[in-house]
């Protein structure tokens, strides 16, 4: 995993990505107790501005140009599946991306979206597995709810949280 | 025009790409052979612990309004 966020650190400092921070399953299991899955979720801004349809192409030619073809959508990273996906279109995520915590993993320093974002972007997604995960943080007192209760009235998510409080 | 028509037969969007994606290689890991799921799940324990045990280094911060 060391070597992913490396890779990615590198986008940003080649100029490839603005910003970016880890998001889904692997930004949770920094948290809380393991989720199965072996895809790294990276929501990334693309540095350069490119044309509908073909806005993740720099990252994949990057990719490719270090030796990690693209596979369809996602690229394997040292045995890890890395997808990354814009946030641009997205008020919670963007402001998930803008504001994350930064971990020292290992020595490489990694951006990962903060529990409350997580969670509220668990709520907006609203598959059963996002409640799942979105109770799990909430039982191990991962997030501070008068912070997520902002994002809730902020976001319009009060359905999803009532419905998530009464599982 | 033709290649535009055939560029919206792909998806709405370059995530719903990424999302289709992943869906697929959900459906290929489930049919991994026992050994294959032990051995991906075996990985994920072990790199979920040096996860958890990362140092957080700068504090992120909730945008109030």
């Amino acid at each position: 995993m060391r070597e992913v966020f490396q890779v990615i650190n590198s986008m940003v400092e080649d100029g490839v990505l603005t910003t970016y921070a880890i998001g889904g399953a692997i930004a949770a299991t920094f948290y809380l107790e393991p989720v199965l899955t072996e895809d790294v979720d990276v929501f990334v801004h693309i540095a350069v501005e490119m044309p509908l349809f073909r806005e993740l192409s720099p990252v994949y030619e990057y990719l490719d140009s270090k030796g990690y073809q693209p596979k369809r959508e996602y690229v394997e990273i040292e045995g890890w599946d890395v997808q990354f996906l814009l946030y641009d279109q997205d008020e919670i995520t963007r402001e998930a991306v803008e504001n994350p915590n930064t971990f020292d993993f290992d020595g490489v320093n990694v951006r990962v979206m903060i529990p409350e974002y997580l969670v509220a972007i668990m709520l907006k997604t609203g598959r059963p597995k996002d409640y799942a995960r979105a109770n799990a943080f909430l039982e191990q007192n991962k997030v501070d709810v008068d912070s997520l209760s902002v994002l809730i009235d902020r976001f319009g998510l009060e359905e999803q949280w009532q419905k998530l409080k009464l599982m | 025009m033709a290649k535009t028509q055939a560029n919206v037969k792909e998806g709405y969007s370059a995530n719903a790409r990424v999302y289709a994606a992943k869906q697929e290689r959900r459906i290929e890991k489930a049919n991994y052979p026992l050994a294959q799921k032990i051995a991906v799940t075996t990985k994920l324990r072990n790199t979920a612990s040096s996860l958890r045990s990362a140092k957080l280094v700068q504090k992120g911060k909730i945008v109030k309004a």
